[in-house]
């Protein structure tokens, strides 16, 4: 059985006509199947939680990307598959073939799936990356044989799974495909010598397994898919195969 | 390819413009000479690109057992074990304190530590080692430092400096 979740975007009224097709032409390919509506009274976690306990085996979330984020928190607990219809402008879109959510139908009809791995912090999953701005002194530790620790004032932390596709700025995404987390730190330029000149500093590229961040007198706050925080320390590693996303022909995986 | 003199060429008489294929001509000659020369120079970075490339950059400093299988590029600090199959390169920002191993490796920075290198061991103008070293085949720019016991052409246990 196929679970419709609506994000409360989709019920705008400038998606009404969009929103008539999508159903008309999901019942025209015979995928039709549960709608549940999300509204801040009702819980995503929820909702999917009692769709699947209800025999669905395939969730279609209809909205933006964090919606589509949230919902694979909970999917990614289950062995169903997952698709997306975007509404709006979209990064993941693009990234699953489905840039065009009727588009998107005739991927859910043709149900080519891709497992994906998802990254997890602590308890929480993310599919994109991990971005943080450390302050010095943070360790960082890797496949618990090694550590980094970070000696400028600022340094980027970026943490990739799939790697950079939210939060825009650059036209070409990067994409990693390696089923290892992609660590990237760059040091922030920092003035040094009489004359003050700025001096940039190279950035530290490794690709990993498990990572801990962990400050010994602060707490860094780490940004998950550009939606979810959580605080120092953090422990990071990757499931392998979490989810099984359907994706269309136009795909970037 | 650009030939920025190629636009002499344009306007003037028949003689200037003779006189001005043939520099241009020359300049071509030139200028595919040097483009043949940077590529040469220019191959050992295509192949380091295809490969996964580990970089430790400055800023950052590195503690415990770093062991990897592919490339290896070191700017910043590293205390304990360094440690590739791929070929490394300890660049002249880089201040490493530990032991060494790789299968070809560029040592512009310092070293404190036992290099061991299975295949060529560079050693640069700014390159410092202060430890044991054993390699197959040994390289050592003019200013190098090297304190150490130096064994050479490992594979053969031949030669011991």
């Amino acid at each position: 059985m196929f679970f419709y979740l609506y994000d409360a975007v989709v019920l705008d009224k400038k998606y009404a006509t969009l929103l008539d097709r999508i159903e008309s032409r999901v019942i025209e390919l015979g995928i039709n199947g549960r709608i549940e509506r999300l509204t801040p009274l009702r819980n995503i976690k929820e909702l999917i939680d009692r769709g699947i306990k209800n025999g669905a085996h395939t969730i279609v979330v209809l909205g933006t990307d964090q919606t589509f984020l949230r919902a694979l928190q909970v999917t990614a607990q289950y062995d169903v598959a997952v698709g997306f219809l975007p509404f709006g402008s979209s990064a993941l879109g693009p990234l699953f073939g489905v840039s065009d959510p009727m588009d998107g139908c005739n991927a859910l009809s043709r149900r080519i799936t891709k497992q994906l791995a998802l990254g997890k912090a602590n308890q929480t999953y993310f599919l994109t990356e991990v971005t943080a701005e450390l302050p010095r002194g943070t360790k960082i530790t890797c496949d618990g044989q090694w550590s980094i620790t970070t000696q400028t004032d600022t340094t980027t932390l970026a943490l990739g799974n799939i790697g950079h596709i939210l939060g825009g700025g650059i036209e070409t995404p990067t994409i990693y495909d390696t089923h290892q987390l992609h660590l990237l730190l760059q040091p922030h330029s920092q003035p040094t010598g009489f004359l003050r000149k700025q001096v940039q500093n190279h950035a530290t590229s490794v690709r990993v397994n498990k990572v801990t961040v962990e400050h010994p007198d602060v707490t860094v706050p780490i940004l998950l898919d550009q939606t979810t925080v959580l605080k120092t320390p953090v422990s990071f590693s990757l499931k392998a195969k979490a989810i099984k996303v359907i994706v269309g022909k136009q795909r970037l995986l | 390819m650009i030939y920025p003199y190629g636009d002499i060429v344009s306007g003037g008489n028949g003689v200037d413009n003779a006189l001005a294929l043939r520099y241009t001509d020359t300049y071509r000659s030139l200028f595919i000479l040097i483009g043949t020369m940077a590529k040469m120079f220019n191959s050992k970075e295509e192949i380091v690109g295809t490969q996964p490339t580990t970089v430790i950059g400055d800023g950052v400093r590195v503690e415990g057992k770093c062991i990897g299988t592919g490339h290896l590029t070191v700017r910043g600090e590293v205390v304990g074990t360094l440690k590739t199959s791929d070929d490394m390169i300890i660049e002249s920002s880089a201040k490493v304190e530990a032991d060494v191993e790789a299968n070809n490796l560029t040592v512009a920075g310092e070293i404190r530590g036992n290099v061991h290198c299975h295949g060529q061991l560079q050693l640069m103008t700014s390159g410092k080692i202060f430890g044991d070293v054993t390699t197959n085949i040994l390289s050592v720019e003019t200013g190098a430092v090297l304190k150490g016991q130096c064994t050479t052409g490992a594979q053969n246990n031949e030669g011991t400096a």
